[in-house]
């Protein structure tokens, strides 16, 4: 099936190439805060870095409708925070960008009369705008509790290694 | 901030070769090592560059004492 323009296809692979980059980004940071002794962050990090691989997989799905390429070559910059609150920080920054992005995909997409892919993206903003909310939510407890306070709730002892 | 994932610079890296005198990107890779390889982080080694150069010029411009080409 084409596209209502081929400009439909290079805002999916837009998208394609924010959701690879996050993915693989919390991906790492899942396992560093792991690696840290802070499994329970490290949890949180792991399900949203799936979570967008399946987003990237639905993408990749609609480019493919669409007779078009999906580009899983392009990824953009991956930025990996040295410290907790600086791995919350750029989440929280990424997926700001993300709803911004999205935003401006769905507009262009209704703007073509692509309805369709314009409720995918306006999909996507409602779930990046709850990611980035957890991530503001998260830098605000920092805030309250302190570091220090914050990142011992993120130790999870009662676990034996291996299981 | 890590962004070169091939010799693992980040931010810290790249604002202390700024502050140690370099004044360009390549100057910046040179001394870092970020950049030589893959090289998919100069975008991001040059936004840092110019940030920090940015914020040097405005404290130099805070206080004339310090010597910016010194610093």
């Amino acid at each position: 099936m084409q596209p209502v323009s081929p400009r439909v296809v290079e805002l999916l692979n837009e998208a394609l190439t924010f959701e690879l980059t996050v993915t693989n980004t919390y991906f790492l940071h899942a396992r560093m805060l792991d690696n840290w002794g802070l499994p329970k962050l490290g949890k949180v990090f792991y399900a949203l870095s799936i979570d967008e691989m399946k987003d990237a997989d639905a993408i990749i799905n609609r480019i493919l409708m669409f007779e078009g390429h999906p580009n899983l070559q392009r990824l953009g910059n991956i930025t990996v925070g040295e410290t907790p609150e600086e791995m919350l920080a750029l989440a929280y920054e990424s997926e700001k960008a993300a709803v911004k992005q999205f935003n401006g995909a769905a507009q262009e997409c209704h703007d073509l009369g692509d309805h369709g892919t314009a409720a995918v993206f306006e999909e996507y903003v409602r779930d990046e705008e709850q990611h980035a909310e957890w991530f503001e939510a998260q830098l605000e407890a920092i805030q309250r509790v302190g570091v220090q306070g914050y990142l011992a709730q993120q130790i999870d002892a009662s676990t034996p290694p291996g299981s | 901030m890590i962004f070169c994932h091939c010799a693992v610079v980040g931010d810290r890296e790249v604002k202390q070769a700024v502050d140690a005198g370099a004044r360009t990107v390549s100057q910046v890779c040179r001394s870092t090592g970020a950049g030589q390889e893959c090289g998919s982080c100069v975008f991001a080694v040059r936004r840092v560059v110019c940030e920090h150069l940015e914020q040097v010029a405005v404290m130099a411009a805070a206080d004339p004492e310090v010597d910016v080409a010194a610093s």
